[in-house]
Parts: C-alpha cells; structure tokens; sequence
C-alpha cells in the first residue's frame, strides 16, 4: 500500500515537470502567429490576434491558465481547427489506443516466443537468423520499414490495405510494423537475459530434481528473465508514441500520432500541450502498471519497500 | 550391493579455450546405505564427475570417451531423455553448494517443493502439502518457513529446505557437492549431523563431495581422494587418516593442520596443479613430488591394492 | 608502542526512513572499541552478521560511524589535513577475499601491481619498473608474469598479485578479509606463510578478518570475537585460543575442531535478526550456559585481568574448553 501511494505521488510531481518543459520548448519554437494569418496581415492585426490569444501575457502566467483550465478539463481551443483541444484528442484517442494495444501483444508474443528459442538454441542457424531479423528491425528507422511494407504487401502483391482504418486487415500492417519494431529491442534482451538464467543453479537444481523441461523454461527461466524486459516499459512505451507517429501518418491511420505531427507544424500551441498532457498521463499509468507488474512478479522488490 | 559403479570414465570438457581432460580413467563403487566421500581441490573433476553420474553431461559439454557409470546395474551414460527425467530426483539427487542461488527466487518455497513433490509421485495437492510439512519437520524446518521466498531466510535454513527437497522423494543416491562450504562454521556441524541422521533414516547411499578433510572425515565411511581428474587413493576412514599411501594425500593431510593446533609455519604443497589442456602420460602428481622418478614422469601407475578396502596408484607403493 | 588505528565506541546504524514507511533502523555495530599496535596483527573473528565487514569498511572510511571516533596514528580521522588524508590513503590497503573479483581482467599484471603508485602521481616510469620487479619477487611471482592478464592465473596467484599490489606502497596497515577463504587448501598455507614472511621482515601491521579461527590464531598478536556486532571476547592470542572465557568463542573453537559427529550438537541455533533485536546478551539464544540475566541483562566488556576482555555475566563461573595448542616450532620439513 505505502509502495503505492508513493509511486502515484511520484507520478504527478513527473507530470507536473513534463507538462513545463514541453510548455517551455514549444512556446520558443516559434510564433503560431505567422501560420495563422496570411503573409499580407498588419501589424495591428497581428498584435490584435497575439492579444486575443494571449500570447503576450509573461510565461508564467499562460502556463498558470492552462494548469486552471486543464484542471477543470478544458485543454483550450485549437488555433487551426477552433475546435475545443479535448474534443478533437478524444475522437482520434481510440483508434491510437487500438493501434497501440495491438502492436504491444504482438511484440509481447514475437518478445516471448523468439527470444525464447533464441537463448534454448543459442549459437544455432535459428539464433543467428532470429539476432539478423532483429538487428534489421533495430537499425532501420520505421518509415523505412513502413514504405518497403507497403511496397511489397500493398502495391505488388495486393494482400493488404495501404491507408485508412476501416477494417481489421488494415491494423495489420500499423500494429503488425509498429509491434515487430518494438519486439526487436525487448527481443534481444530476453534472449541474453534468458541465457544468463539458464546458466543459473536453479535451473541446473529445477532439472535434477526431475522437473520437466517445458516446466524449467515455462515457469522458472522465463519468469526470471522477464523483469528487465518489464522495466524497459517506459522507453517501449516512449518508442510506440514516436513510432505510431510516423505509422499513422504513413497509413493515414486517424489516431492521435497524425494530430501531434500536424499541431507541431502549425505551432498549434494548444492542442500540442493538451496532447502532451494525456500522453504524459498515460505513460505515468503506464510505468505505474509495470511497476506494479514487477512487484507481483518478483516478491524481493516487494519486500524491499 | 552396489548402488553406484564407475568404471573407467574418461570425459573431455569443452570450453572456450579448448578441450580439456577433466576426467582421466576414474573407478570407484558406492554401496547402498553407505556415505562415500570424495576428497578434492578445485579443478580435480570431483564437481565433473557428479554430473556425469547425474546424467547432466551433455548439458554441459561434457564428453564421456569411455567408461560406463552404472546405476543398478543401467549404464547412466546411455540413457535416453525419457529415462533420464525418472532418474533425476526420484532415484538419483544433488544437493548443492550455494542453497540461496539453489532456488529460484521467484517462487514461494511451498510452491517449488510441492512442484517437486507431485513430479514424482500421483498425489493430490492436499496429500503433497503432508509430505512436504512431514519432510520438512524431519529436518526442523517450521511451517511457517514455508511460506516464505528464499531470500527471506538464512543459509542454514535453506540447506535443510533443499535437503527436505531432495529428500521428499526418496532417492536412491544423493549426491552432496560441498553443502556446508557456504554456511557458516556454527551452523555447518549442525547440518552434517541433520545428514548424517537422515542419511541412515531414509536408507540413501551419499555421495559427500568435499575440499575439507576434517568434515569429509565426519561424514564418510569410504573415501576416494582424486588430484586432476583421476583417482589417486581409495580407501576406509582409518585407512587415509592413520595410514595414507600415496603423497598427494599424505601432503594433503601436512597441509590441512588436522589437529588444529597452531604452527610457527604452514606445511604447504609447492606448485599447482597440472594443466589440463594436455592429455598427461604419467602421475599427474609427479611434477611435485618428492618421491618422483622418471617412470613416474612417463607413464600411469598401476592400482596396489592394499588390503580390501584400501587402494593406492602409486608407482613407488607398487614397487614396494 | 604506539597505535595505528584505533576505534573507539564506535556504533553504527542503518535508518530505513522514509516517506509514507515505518521507519526500522538495524544497529551493526554496537559499541565497538579496538586497537592495533603498529607491527602487530589484530585479529577480527566472526561469522555473517557479526559486522567484521563493516568494521573493516569504516577502517576504510568507505562509511562514517554513526557514533564514536576513528584515530589514526592518535589524530581523528575527521580532521586530519589534506596530506595526512592522502598519507591515510597511501597507507591503509586491503586484499580482499575473492581473488576472481578482486583484480581488474583487462589489466596486465604489471599494471594492477603498479597501479597505487601510478595513481599518488609522484614516480616516475623507471621507479615504478623496478618497485614492481621487486615485489613481484617478494612475493613469489615470476618476473615474467607481467605482462599477462588475471585470467591465466590459479587463485592462490591471483591472491599473490592482489598482495603485491597492497604491499608495493610499503603501507603502515594492510587489512586482510579473509584472503585465503576461497583458496585450497595446498595453497592457504603458502599465501598465510608469506604474509607472515613479510610482516617478519617489513615490521607491517594486520587487522586480519576470518571465520577461520585457526587460520586467525596463526597470523595474529591480539583476537577480537564479534558476534551480532559487538566485541564479545577480546584479548591476546594465547589467552583466547588457550584461556577463553565465552561461550560463543568455545563454539567457534569446538565446530573447528570437533573429530566426531556425535560430539556435535544437531541444534545450535541460527543469529538472530537486526531487525528483531533479543534483550539482553545476543547469545542467549544459543548459550548453553545462558541465564535469566543473560536473556534481560546486556552484558558489557570487562577486563578480567591482563587486558583479556570479556562481555559475558558468567565469565568467571564457567568453565571452558580449550583444544587448541600454540607451537611456535618450525616444522622440520616442508613437502
């Protein structure tokens, strides 16, 4: 209990810190001013929208209006769309959420199933082939991955859908991508920590006592091996936001990726620190579940506490 | 009877560097009921040797060139996969070093001792749970310790869960690798006494694998003393300690300081062992022996038998 | 004769505080008082728990106690000048217990010996080449060792090397936690004889650590027993292994040298946790001897005579078994 009240306090000071850094980074990233209006604007009419907006009010006080407004759950109004912020986040939401949850089961099962026989067969053509598809996945940046995708499943060989989101076939690529991107990193690393468990004397002691090899690899080596590959959660989570980015704008998925990648080019001050606010949200919820995870897991951490 | 036969193993050991010839041509017998030691530096291939009996070689890269281990009368070494697991913890168990890194930290000591209960015998969760607690109480181990992770309790404590463990299923031959080098010194007698008692109550053969002459002197009716993967002498209790041939033991005893008394000096043995990566022609010993000539050098010795129990390879107790 | 290192009541605590968590403290130290005469071997023994590890952490100053004084030739360590400081450091090493963690497996040899020299800055190549060669052969490494690596070396020379390294600096102290616990046994004898060799010749003082108390006995002048830490028995070497007054040093002794199961006992108890200290002695619980004082009634150290200290209430009325016998002989022969 104590262990929890702790972590959600930790959450929001966390919160609190990103919220200011992204304020700060995108208020000096440029004047929103020169995308909204034409080139030919007067200066009046410039200095009378600055106003309007208040973007001549100091620092501190716009950040102080966006906490009072946020807590109330008005996250303002959009510059371009002069939609309210909440609204225009809360409709594309789901379908990121659909992308995002599909792509983390699919890189827990490639995770668990093939970093698995990679660290039983270690040093084999099978481990060698399973490290190559991995380093490739690694090294290449997702839009590489995405165009040669939709090359060779949607234009040549015609089996997929290449953009929009009306069906179940046309999460496949998305989350099918996004998921193998992902499990690359968290791949190798249950292989090597496998490895190193199946060195360990418990396991060497769990087959001496007769114990069945599905059960040794199953149930102790796995289990073992999976805490670091929980705890690189956050920085998953980190590469599933960059990543779904560049994913849904390449397959025109409507989610909020598209959204963050247009709000920033138009300095569209608002919906940027509303977006920033429920991912930064999420991604405490995130690393608080897989806190928790850990914990259930292994009972040192618990008790450590 | 003899529970236990290895005759003639020679196993290579591969690594990273290269082969090594860990075990060289070794021979010895345990009989059922009995304790039978085995006396060793690090690197002589007493830890080797356990495995193979256990049938963990392959797991290893553990090659046996020849030899059979026979158990009952099955050659170990040829058993298949299937026969392999009804071996392992129901006729034969190891019990080992380090109890804390022996289980898995994950899981509650209930959990891995029923798991390893119901693996061998057709019984209930509920019948399981008695066996355990009865096990369990016959080396006072509390109940309450059950429920605990491994991390929670001491190094005495877990030896004594390991050896409920191993006992739990009524094993034929226990394989003891250095249980007591990890604990503490008070709590060490304490164990071999527990051992020693359960030993004779559940009528295993043991098979105590130590560096240490005084609790291998405690333990075992029958000792082997092996030096860089062969046997070197064999032999009772009283044979070594009253009448030690060869002089590798008779070094190993000088150095030992038996009666704890204290010197002025430590006897020492000069040297260290051989390198295994070569296969060696004569005494592995004679490099650093005083009594060595050049037959020593060139070629093995041959096993003196001294009286029924005790022998020796020694070239110069042969010649005798 | 003058001390080099002195501790003095010195208690140290460990505070698990914090936010929203009961707070528990464990007390590892408690009270402890010792001294080592320079030349001369103190003599730490004691088993997990007994806090030999963090007494030799504090000598270290690798932490601060959280009562008591440090002295270091008479000065307290907490305000020495910066060049007594740096002297501290030059004169104070270690060799620890695991000869396979202990050494550095990218260095060569002749670097890890160098090494401490290397570092205070003030030799020059040429000096350091020889100071080198020159321990090496003190210590029995061939000089041909120098350029390879840990790795294709047995423990009992690993430990040679990591003595080399700690002596190369003509240091006033060298502590030694447990240095041949994890050697063979062919092998201890060799490593004890040279350290024994080298404190003959170079006048070195020792605090020496183990649970061995044979292996204590033979190096050291002066023995302090720890158990749950505190000192419970103190005093001169011939006095302890010979004349012991505590109950839980005739344990120690008599595990050692016990030669028949039967004379062992099947239940001698386990130390019990910091986090649930007993009242009174730590012992009690174990104590053949204990009484109702000795489970309400801390015992404190008493000199009963000579410097021998005790911390038991029954020291004077029981009797004690002593097996151990001091022979300072040279052996005749060596195999």
């Amino acid at each position: 209990m104590r262990y929890l009240a702790k972590k959600i306090i930790e959450a929001l000071i966390t919160i609190f810190i990103v919220t200011i850094i992204v304020f700060l980074a995108i208020h000096s990233s440029g004047d929103p001013i020169n995308s909204l209006l034409p080139d030919s604007a007067t200066e009046a009419q410039r200095q009378e929208l600055t106003e309007k907006l208040g973007l001549d009010r100091p620092l501190v006080e716009q950040y102080g209006r966006f906490v009072k407004d946020a807590l109330s759950g008005d996250l303002g109004t959009s510059y371009t769309s002069k939609r309210p912020v909440l609204e225009m986040i809360a409709e594309k939401l789901p379908y990121t959420f659909e992308l995002a949850l599909v792509a983390i089961i699919i890189a827990f099962i490639v995770t668990i199933i093939f970093g698995s026989l990679a660290a039983i067969w270690k040093n084999t053509i099978l481990d060698r082939i399973i490290l190559a598809i991995a380093a490739f996945f690694k090294a290449s940046p997702i839009f590489f991955i995405a165009i040669l995708a939709v090359q060779l499943l949607g234009v040549k060989l015609r089996v997929l859908p290449v953009a929009g989101a009306g069906t179940p076939l046309h999460l496949v690529m998305p989350a099918g991508l996004l998921g193998l991107a992902i499990a690359s990193d968290m791949t190798t690393l249950l292989r090597s920590n496998m490895i190193a468990v199946l060195e360990s004397d418990f396991i060497k002691f769990g087959r001496l006592r007769g114990l069945p090899e599905y059960k040794v690899i199953l149930k102790h080596a796995l289990r073992n091996s999976f805490s670091s590959v929980l705890a690189l959660s956050s920085f998953i989570f980190a590469s599933l936001i960059s990543g779904s980015i560049v994913v849904e704008t390449i397959f025109a998925w409507p989610g909020v990726g598209i959204l963050s990648y247009n709000s920033v080019i138009s300095r569209d001050f608002p919906v940027v620190q509303g977006i920033v606010l429920i991912l930064s949200i999420l991604t405490i919820l995130l690393s608080f579940t897989m806190d928790a995870l850990l914990a259930m897991l292994d009972p040192r951490i618990r008790k450590s506490v | 009877m003899n529970i236990l036969e290895v005759k003639n193993l020679v196993s290579q050991l591969n690594t990273e560097d290269g082969v090594l010839h860990i075990i060289n041509d070794v021979s010895f017998a345990v009989k059922e009921d009995e304790c039978f030691g085995i006396i060793g530096e690090s690197g002589c291939g007493k830890t080797m040797t356990s495995m193979s009996i256990l049938g963990y070689s392959d797991r290893i890269g553990l090659k046996a060139v020849s030899g059979e281990i026979l158990f009952k009368g099955e050659d170990v070494l040829k058993f298949s996969k299937k026969r392999l697991r009804e071996y392992n913890g129901k006729e034969a168990a190891i019990i080992l070093q380090d109890p804390m890194q022996a289980l898995d930290p994950l899981f509650t000591i209930k959990d891995q001792m029923i798991e390893t209960i119901r693996r061998h015998q057709k019984v209930s969760k509920k019948e399981a749970e008695k066996i355990m607690i009865e096990t369990a109480e016959s080396l006072s181990v509390a109940k309450e310790k059950l429920n605990c992770y491994p991390h929670q309790l001491s190094g005495g404590m877990l030896q004594r869960i390991v050896g409920a463990m191993v006992l739990s299923c009524r094993p034929k031959l226990i394989i003891a690798d250095e249980p007591t080098t990890a604990l503490d010194v008070t709590i060490q007698l304490q164990y071999l006494k527990l051992l020693k008692r359960l030993q004779k109550e559940y009528h295993t053969a043991l098979i105590f694998i130590s560096h240490d002459i005084k609790v291998i002197s405690m333990m075992c009716d029958r000792i082997a003393v092996m030096y860089a993967g062969e046997i070197v002498e064999t032999g009772t209790r009283d044979d070594l300690f009253y009448h030690p041939k060869h002089p590798y033991t008779q070094a190993l005893f000088k150095a030992t300081n038996i009666d704890g008394n204290i010197r002025e000096r430590y006897e020492t043995i000069d040297g260290a062992p051989p390198n295994l990566k070569e296969e060696i022609a004569g005494c592995p010993f004679a490099e650093r022996c005083q009594y060595a000539t050049d037959a020593c050098i060139s070629g093995k010795p041959e096993v003196v038998k001294i009286n029924d129990e005790h022998t020796v390879k020694c070239r110069r107790i042969a010649d005798e | 004769m003058s001390n080099v290192i002195e501790l003095k009541n010195v208690d140290k605590s460990y505070t698990n505080s914090g936010f929203l968590k009961k707070t528990t403290c464990a007390h590892i130290l408690k009270n402890i008082s010792l001294q080592v005469e320079k030349g001369t071997t103190l003599g730490l023994v004691g088993e997990s728990g007994s806090g030999k590890t963090t007494t030799t952490r504090m000598i270290l100053r690798q932490e601060k106690p959280t009562n008591g004084e440090l002295f270091y030739e008479g000065k307290n360590v907490e305000e020495l000048t910066k060049e007594v400081e740096e002297e501290y450091r030059n004169n104070v090493q270690v060799v620890f217990q695991n000869p396979y963690s202990s050494l550095n497996p990218k260095m060569r040899v002749g670097e890890i010996i160098a090494e401490p020299l290397v570092i205070t800055g003030k030799y020059n190549k040429e000096e350091i080449k020889k100071r080198v060669r020159s321990i090496m052969e003190k210590v029995g490494l061939a000089q041909d060792y120098v350029e390879r690596f840990p790795s294709e070396f047995s423990g009992g020379q690993r430990q040679r090397i990591a003595i080399a390294r700690a002596l190369i600096q003509n240091p006033q102290l060298v502590i030694l936690d447990e240095p041949v616990s994890a050697l063979d046994v062919s092998v201890r004898g060799q490593i004890m004889n040279l350290l024994k060799r080298v404190q003959e010749k170079n006048k070195t003082t020792y605090i020496f650590i183990s649970h061995d108390i044979a292996t204590v006995g033979f190096l050291s002048d002066t023995i302090a027993v720890m158990y749950f830490g505190t000192i419970v028995e103190y005093g001169k070497t011939e006095d302890i292994l010979e004349n012991l007054r505590h109950p839980y040093t005739e344990m120690l002794i008599s595990s050692d040298s016990v030669r028949n199961l039967s004379e062992a006992e099947e239940e001698s108890g386990e130390i019990p946790s910091h986090y649930d200290e007993p009242k009174g002695c730590p012992f009690a619980g174990r104590c053949k001897y204990a009484t109702d004082e000795c489970r309400n009634v801390t015992p404190q150290l008493k000199d009963i005579g000579d410097g021998h200290k005790v911390a038991c209430h029954n020291a004077e009325s029981i009797t004690l078994k002593s097996v151990v016998k001091i022979n300072r002989r040279k052996p005749e022969y060596q195999i």
